[in-house]
C-alpha cells in the first residue's frame, strides 16, 4: 500500500562500508522525520511478496526516490556489469526507466545523489539532467532540502534549522547512537553463556543505561527472555511492583517469599534458558527492598534459574554501607566497571554531529568533554544549537561549563580525600593520582602523564579553588 | 467503548437465524455481556448498560415482527394455491398472541429466549388456532400439530438455548418436552383415541424438533456444496462460499474442510484465518479446525526452519503460529529447541555454541519421543520438520566444530557451583576424592548416627561438594536445601519448603515418591518430626536403590536469622535436627558453612555435639596442576605446561575459585591472541582481569575481617613484620587466610589488599 511522503533509495551494495554510509543516511532522514524505506527495513526477512515486487513497489509508491550513484550502480542501471552481478539494481533500473520514460521524462520523483567525494561520471547517463549535485554526508543538509521540497513542506529558514539534533544527553544513546563498549559486551555476553550474574559498576551519566539498553537487544537476539527494570521508576516500591515489573502479575501481599517465589516460578516457565534480569539504578532496589529477597535472589543466582546484571554506581558493598546488612549475593556477581569510550567510539559519537559541526567544533568537544559519553553529548547538543542559531562557541562553552557545574558537584562528593587531593594536584604531577580514578573514567593516563579527562573538569576545579 | 459495531436490523435477522454462533460473539464485543438478560433486568439497570443494549432490543423486536409478517404471508399464500381450510382472521389472532407471548417471556426470562419462544408459539400456535381441526381426523391432527410445534420450536430454541447451553441440554429438553407435553394432552383430552393423539404429537414433536435442532436438511445440503467446491482448481477462491461462512450452527463435519483451508490459506491466508475462526466454534468442526489449524503451524514453521529463522519460531510468532502463551508441550518442545538454535547461532565462542547445539539436539530427540504418543494436532506434521531441522543442525555443528578447532576449548567454571548438569562440570570437580569416601564411609555405616557438617571458608567449593554428592552418591537420596532459595517467613512454610524439596529431588534422581507433611492436630515442628520418622521407616522397608536420605542444609548458619523472633521455634528445629542426627538411621543429616563450630554460639554446641566436622581447604599442587594441564579428556597437553600450572598454584594456593579464574581467564586470553601456548607473561596480563572480574570475592572476604584483623593483614600484605594475636592467628588459620608461618596464604589476595590500600 503506497505511504505518502515516502522517500525510497536505490543503491548498489558496493561494499559494506558503503553500506554502513548509505544507512547513516538512511538514519539521519529518518532522524530528521522522513519516511524512508530501504532494504534495511529487511535485513533479517526477506519481503513476504519477494523482493523483485517489493522493489517495484517501493519505486512505484514512493514519492521520491533517491539514487545513490556510484560505478557498480551506473554499470547495472545501465546493463554493462557482468549478468548475475548485482541483479536487485538491474531490475530497479530497469522499474525507473519505464516510468521515466512513460512520464515523456518528464520528471519530479527521480533523484541521484553522491557519496563523498563527489564523482559526476558515476550518474547514470539517463538520470544526468536530473541531477543537481547533493552528496553525502557532510552535504547532506542539500538532500533534505531537496526533498523537503520535492514533498511540499513549508519552507525554512535554512537547512541547517530544520536537521534534528543527534546528541540527546538525557537518553540512553541506542541503536545507530551505541558506540564502543565492545569488551563489556563480550563480558555480557559470556556471563550470560555461562548463566553468571554481574555487578555492572560505574559513575552516574558514564553510559550504565545505554548498555543495558543494548544489552536488552542483543540478549533478546540471542533468544532470552529479557527484563529491564529500573529502580528509579517505581520497581523498587514495594515487592508487589517489583515481582510485577519482572513477571506481570500481581502478587497477593507485599511480601518477599511470595515475590521471590513468584519470580522463581516465572524464572522455571521460560522454556530453555535462563531469562535475563538487567536491574538499572539497582540501588534503589537494594535500600528499599527487603533484604530477605535478595537472600532469595543468592539461591536463584547460585542454581542458575536466572541470570542477573545489576547497575550501581558504586561497588554493591558501598550501596549495603548504613543498610545493617551485608549483600547476601555479592560473592556470586562478577565485577564489572566501565569508564570512559575508546578513542574509536568517541570520534563515532563526535561523527554524529558531522551533518553541521565542523573541524572548530570537533575540537572543542575533543578538548572539553574527552571519551566521556555524557559530557561528549552534551557539548555536541549545544554546538549543534548553537550552530544552527549562529551563537559564538566562547558563549556555548560558558553556558557548558555553567551547566557542567552540578554534576561535577554530585560526582566530586563520591570522590574521597586523598583522591581530591590527587586530582587538585594532578596538573603539577606532585600526587601519585590512585588508580580508582583511571578505572572510573576521571583521570587519563597519556604515556607516563596523567591528566583529567576533559577540559569540563580542569574548568570546574579552577572555579573551586 | 468497543470497537466492534451492532449489526443491523436485517444483518440481524440473517444472522439470529443462520449465524448465532457468530452472532453471540459479536453481541459479547459489542458489550453485551448477557445476551440473554431478561427485559425486567434490562429495565432495572439501564443506567449501567452499554449503550448498545438500546439497539439490541428493537433489533429482537424486529426479528419477531418480520418473520411473524413471512408466517403470515406464507400460510395466506398456502391458502390460496392449497385451497387448505385455514381461517386468516384466527391465524392472525394466534400470531398475535405468540408474539404477545414472547414479549412476556422476553421480559420474564431473557430477551432472546423470548424471541424465540414468542416465535415458536406464534407459528404453531397460530396456525394450529387457525386451521380448521374438525376437518382432520385426531391422530393426524396430533402428528400435524407435534410435527410442527416441533419444526418451530426446534428451529428457534436451539437459537437461544442451543449456542449457550450446549446441544445436549437442547435436545434431551426438546424430546423431554415432546414427550411430556404428548402424554399429557392425550390423557387431558379424555376423549376416545385421546391416548393416540399424546403419543402422536409427542413422537412427532421429537421427531421434528431433533431433525430441525440439528438442522439436518441445512446439513446436507452444505455438506454437497463443500463436497465439490474443496475439487476446485482454485481453492482460494471456492472457499469464500464455504457453507460455514454463511451458517455456522453446524453440528456435523463438512467434508474435507480442513484441506481446503489448508490449499487456500497460501494465496488467501485472511480468508482461510476467517474461516477458522468460525470453523473453530461451530458445534461440529472444531476438530477439523484444529486439524488446519496445526498443520498451517507445521508449514509455517517449516518455511521459517528453512529461512533459518529460530527466533520467530522460539517465539512461535507467525500467522499461524500460537505464541509462547500456547499450551502445547510440542509447541513448548519447538520453541526451546528454537531457543538453543538462537543461543548457539550468537553464542559468545565456538565451544559454547556447540553446547547449546548439543541441547537443540537433545531437545529435538526428546520431540520425537512425544511425537510418537502425543495425541495433539500437531503431531502428524512434525516428523519432517524435526527430520530437516536434524539437517540444519548437523550443518552448524559442522561450521562450530570448524571454528572450535580453531580455539582451545575452555571448560573451567567461574561464579557458579559446579554441578553434573554442565557440560564440563564432572571433569573439572577435582582434589575432592578423599573427602566424598568419607562422607560415603561415615554413612554406609549403620552403626553409626554420626551427622555431618561439612566446614569451609567462602568459594572453596563447598556447593559444588554438596551438588556432586548427588551423583557420586548413587544409593543415597542426597537433597540440597539451601536456606537462600526457599521461603522461610514462616516455620510452617519452611518446614513445608524442606519436604517439598526433598519430594522433588527424590522423585527426580531415584524416583522415589516420599510421604506429604502430615498436617491434622499438628503443630509445624511436630508436622516434620512426624515426617521425617514416616521418611525413615518408608527408607528403612525399602529394598530399592536408595538406601538413606543425606538432608544436606547449605549456609546453616543462616538458620539464627531467619526466626529472628522466634526463638522458641528455632530451638525446637534445633532439637529436632538433634533428635535425627542421633536416632534415625536412614535419615542422615549434613550441614554446610562457613563458621566453624565453637565459633557460633552457645545453642549450636548444645544441639550438634554428634556432628563430625569435615573441614574443607584449598586444592592441593598436583590437583591444581592436573586440573590446568587436562582440564576435560583431549585437551591439548601443550597450552599449559607445568611450569604455568605450578605458577598459578603458587600465586592461587589451589583455592578452586581462583583456580578456575585462571585457567578461564588464561584460555580466553589465548583465544583471542590465536595462541595455543601460555607463558608466564600470559598469567601477569590476565591477573589484573582476575583481580577486577573478581573483586567481589575479596571484597567478600573482607568484609567479613574485623577491623583489628584487617590492619594486620593489610600490613602482611605489605611484607611487613606483624606478630599476630594468638586467638587472631586461629581466626585467620581457619579462614585459610593465613598459612602455618604466619604469612599470607594467597598471594593474589594480597596484591588485592596492596592494590585496595593504594587506591584509597
Amino acid at each position: 500500500m503506497s505511504v505518502p511522503n515516502t522517500v525510497f533509495i536505490s543503491y548498489a551494495w558496493e561494499s559494506a562500508e558503503f553500506r554502513e554510509r548509505v544507512k547513516a543516511l538512511r538514519d539521519y532522514l529518518l532522524a530528521s522525520d522522513f519516511t524512508v524505506v530501504t532494504d534495511f527495513d529487511h535485513a533479517n526477512r526477506a519481503p513476504a511478496e519477494a523482493w523483485q515486487a517489493w522493489m517495484q513497489h517501493q519505486i512505484e509508491d514512493a514519492t521520491v526516490v533517491l539514487i545513490v550513484c556510484s560505478p557498480s550502480y551506473k554499470a547495472r542501471f545501465e546493463k554493462r556489469a557482468p549478468i548475475g552481478s548485482g541483479n536487485g539494481v538491474a531490475w530497479e533500473g530497469m522499474v525507473i526507466t519505464q516510468d521515466l520514460y512513460d512520464a515523456a521524462m518528464f520528471n519530479k520523483k527521480f533523484y541521484p545523489i553522491f557519496p563523498e567525494p563527489l564523482q559526476f561520471d558515476d550518474c547514470p547517463k539517463a538520470l544526468r539532467g536530473y541531477s543537481n549535485g547533493h552528496s553525502f554526508p557532510a552535504n547532506q543538509a542539500g538532500i533534505v532540502a531537496l526533498l523537503r521540497e520535492c514533498l511540499g513542506l513549508p519552507p525554512q529558514v535554512s537547512a541547517a534549522t530544520s536537521l534534528a539534533n543527534p546528541f540527546q544527553p538525557w537518553k540512553p544513546a541506542v541503536g545507530p547512537h551505541f558506540f564502543g563498549r565492545e569488551d563489556a559486551l563480550r563480558t555480557l555476553h559470556q556471563a550470560l553463556d555461562q548463566t553468571r550474574s554481574v555487578s555492572l559498576v560505574g559513575d552516574r551519566r558514564i553510559g550504565k543505561s545505554s548498555l543495558l539498553q543494548t544489552w536488552q537487544a542483543k540478549a533478546r537476539l540471542l533468544g532470552r527472555k529479557v527484563v529491564l527494570l529500573d529502580g528509579t521508576q517505581g520497581e523498587a516500591a514495594s515487592c508487589i511492583a517489583f515481582a510485577k515489573a519482572i513477571t506481570g502479575k500481581e502478587i497477593a501481599q507485599d511480601n518477599a517469599e511470595l515475590a521471590a517465589d513468584a519470580i522463581e516460578a516465572w524464572a522455571a516457565a521460560q522454556s530453555a534458558l535462563a531469562p535475563l534480569i538487567l536491574l538499572d539504578e539497582a540501588e534503589k532496589c537494594i535500600k528499599d527492598l527487603p533484604h530477605r529477597l535478595f537472600e532469595r535472589f543468592r539461591g536463584m543466582i547460585a542454581y542458575q534459574k536466572i541470570c542477573l546484571v545489576l547497575a550501581t554506581a558504586t561497588p554493591i558493598e558501598e550501596v549495603y554501607q548504613g543498610t545493617g546488612h551485608t549483600s547476601p549475593i555479592i560473592n556470586l556477581l562478577e565485577f564489572m566497571r566501565i569508564g570512559l569510550l575508546d578513542s574509536a567510539a568517541s570520534e563515532q559519537l563526535i561523527g554524529l554531529g558531522n551533518a553541521l559541526l565542523g573541524d572548530t567544533q570537533r575540537a572543542v568537544m575533543r578538548n572539553w568533554a574527552g571519551r566521556h559519553p555524557y559530557f561528549l553529548a552534551l557539548c555536541g547538543n549545544r554546538l549543534w544549537e548553537a550552530a544552527q542559531h549562529g551563537t559564538p562557541i566562547d558563549d556555548v562553552l560558558a553556558k557548558l561549563n555553567d551547566e557542567a557545574s552540578g554534576r561535577m558537584l554530585e560526582l566530586w562528593k563520591t570522590f574521597s580525600d586523598r583522591e581530591k587531593r590527587a586530582l587538585q594536584e594532578i596538573g603539577q604531577g606532585s600526587a601519585k593520582v590512585p588508580d580508582k580514578l583511571r578505572l572510573r573514567g576521571v583521570v587519563i593516563k597519556e604515556g607516563q602523564h596523567e591528566r583529567l579527562f576533559g577540559e569540563v573538569l580542569a574548568h570546574w576545579l579552577e572555579e573551586q579553588a | 467503548m468497543s470497537a466492534a459495531q451492532m449489526p443491523g436490523y436485517w444483518r440481524f435477522l440473517w444472522m439470529f437465524f443462520m449465524q448465532p454462533i457468530s452472532l453471540h460473539y459479536l453481541l459479547l464485543e459489542c458489550g453485551i455481556e448477557h445476551p440473554g438478560i431478561s427485559g425486567w433486568q434490562w429495565w432495572r439497570e439501564r443506567e449501567q448498560l452499554n449503550s448498545n443494549h438500546g439497539l439490541y432490543l428493537p433489533r429482537l423486536l424486529f426479528v419477531l415482527v418480520i418473520v411473524s409478517a413471512t408466517w403470515m404471508s406464507c400460510a395466506w399464500l398456502a391458502k390460496i394455491i392449497f385451497q387448505l381450510p385455514i381461517k386468516m382472521d384466527t391465524l392472525m389472532v394466534g400470531v398475535a398472541f405468540g408474539v404477545a407471548l414472547g414479549v412476556a417471556f422476553g421480559v420474564a426470562f431473557g430477551l432472546a429466549l423470548g424471541s424465540a419462544l414468542g416465535l415458536a408459539l406464534g407459528l404453531t400456535v397460530g396456525l394450529q388456532v387457525g386451521l380448521q381441526v374438525d376437518t382432520f381426523p385426531s391422530v393426524a391432527v396430533g402428528v400435524a400439530v407435534g410435527a410442527k410445534f416441533g419444526i418451530g420450536f426446534g428451529l428457534v430454541l436451539c437459537v437461544a438455548v442451543g449456542v449457550t447451553k450446549g446441544a445436549a441440554f437442547g435436545v434431551a429438553f426438546g424430546v423431554a418436552f415432546g414427550m411430556v407435553v404428548g402424554a399429557a394432552s392425550g390423557a387431558a383430552v379424555g376423549v376416545p383415541g385421546g391416548l393416540e393423539l399424546g403419543v402422536a404429537f409427542g413422537v412427532a414433536f421429537s421427531v421434528a424438533f431433533t431433525v430441525m435442532y440439528f438442522r439436518i436438511p441445512i446439513y446436507l445440503f452444505e455438506s454437497l456444496l463443500q463436497f465439490f467446491i474443496v475439487r476446485s482448481a482454485y481453492p482460494a477462491r471456492t472457499l469464500a462460499y464455504a457453507p460455514i461462512l454463511f451458517h455456522d450452527l453446524s453440528y456435523f463435519p463438512h467434508p474435507g474442510l480442513a484441506r481446503h483451508i489448508v490449499a487456500a490459506a497460501k494465496t488467501a491466508p485472511e480468508l482461510a484465518q476467517r474461516v477458522l475462526r468460525v470453523a473453530i466454534r461451530a458445534p461440529g468442526q472444531p476438530r477439523q479446525a484444529q486439524r488446519a489449524q496445526a498443520e498451517l503451524a507445521a508449514i509455517e514453521m517449516q518455511y521459517l526452519l528453512t529461512e533459518k529463522d529460530f527466533g520467530q519460531i522460539a517465539a512461535l510468532q507467525g500467522f499461524w503460529l500460537p505464541g509462547r502463551t500456547s499450551e502445547s508441550q510440542l509447541f513448548s518442545s519447538i520453541a526451546n529447541c528454537a531457543q538453543y538454535m538462537q543461543a548457539g547461532i550468537g553464542a559468545s565462542s565456538a565451544h559454547t555454541s556447540l553446547q547449546h547445539f548439543n541441547d537443540a539436539a537433545q531437545q529435538l530427540q526428546a520431540l520425537e519421543n512425544q511425537l510418537l504418543t502425543s495425541k495433539e494436532p500437531l503431531a502428524p506434521f512434525l516428523p519432517k520438520l524435526v527430520k530437516d531441522w536434524r539437517a540444519i543442525l548437523a550443518e552448524y555443528v559442522a561450521a562450530a566444530q570448524i571454528q572450535a578447532d580453531k580455539l582451545l576449548p575452555n571448560p573451567y567454571i567461574i561464579g557458579v557451583p559446579l554441578t553434573a548438569k554442565q557440560s564440563s562440570g564432572r571433569e573439572v570437580f577435582r582434589g575432592r576424592d578423599t573427602l566424598i569416601a568419607e562422607v560415603e564411609t561415615l554413612l554406609a555405616d549403620q552403626n553409626n548416627t554420626l551427622s555431618l557438617a561439612l566446614i569451609g571458608p567462602r568459594r572453596c567449593g563447598k556447593s559444588s561438594l554438596l551438588n556432586m554428592l548427588r551423583v557420586m552418591l548413587p544409593d543415597t537420596i542426597v537433597v540440597l536445601f539451601d536456606l537462600q532459595d526457599n521461603p522461610a517467613d514462616s516455620p510452617e512454610n519452611f518446614y513445608r519448603a524442606i519436604v517439598r524439596t526433598s519430594q522433588d529431588q527424590a522423585w527426580q534422581s531415584h524416583q522415589v515418591r516420599l510421604p506429604d507433611l502430615p498436617l491434622a492436630n499438628a503443630s509445624p515442628i511436630e508436622a516434620l518430626k512426624i515426617w521425617l520418622d514416616q521418611v525413615d521407616a518408608s527408607l528403612s522397608a525399602k529394598q530399592g536403590k536408595a538406601k538413606r536420605m543425606l538432608l544436606c542444609i547449605d549456609e546453616f548458619e543462616r538458620l539464627e536469622t531467619l526466626f529472628p523472633d522466634k526463638e522458641r521455634e528455632l530451638l525446637q528445629l534445633m532439637g529436632l535436627l538433634r533428635a535425627t542426627i542421633q536416632h534415625k538411621r536412614h535419615v542422615r543429616l549434613l550441614v554446610a558453612g562457613a563458621a566453624p563450630f565453637d565459633e557460633l554460639g552457645k545453642i549450636w554446641n548444645d544441639h550438634f555435639i554428634n556432628l563430625r566436622e569435615i573441614r574443607l581447604g584449598f586444592l592441593d599442587r598436583a590437583t591444581v596442576c592436573s586440573l590446568l594441564i587436562a582440564p576435560i579428556a583431549g585437551f591439548p597437553r601443550e597450552v599449559i605446561s607445568p611450569d604455568i600450572a605450578n605458577e598459578i598454584f603458587a600465586r592461587s594456593q589451589g583455592q578452586p575459585f581462583l583456580t578456575q579464574w585462571y585457567g578461564y581467564a588464561l584460555l580466553n586470553r589465548l583465544n583471542r591472541a590465536e595462541r595455543r601456548t601460555a607463558t608466564l607473561e600470559d598469567i601477569d596480563e590476565i591477573e589484573p582481569e582476575i583481580l577486577q572480574s573478581a573483586s567481589y570475592y575479596f571484597r567478600g572476604i573482607w568484609q567479613e575481617i574485623p577491623p583489628a584483623t584487617q590492619t594486620a593483614l593489610t600490613a602482611l600484605a605489605h611484607a611487613e613484620q606483624v606478630e599476630l594475636p594468638r586467638e587472631m592467628r586461629r581466626w585467620l588459620r581457619r579462614r585459610l587466610l593465613i598459612n602455618e608461618d604466619g604469612q599470607l596464604y594467597v598471594p593474589l589476595f594480597g596484591r588485592w589488599l596492596r592494590e585496595k590500600d593504594e587506591m584509597a
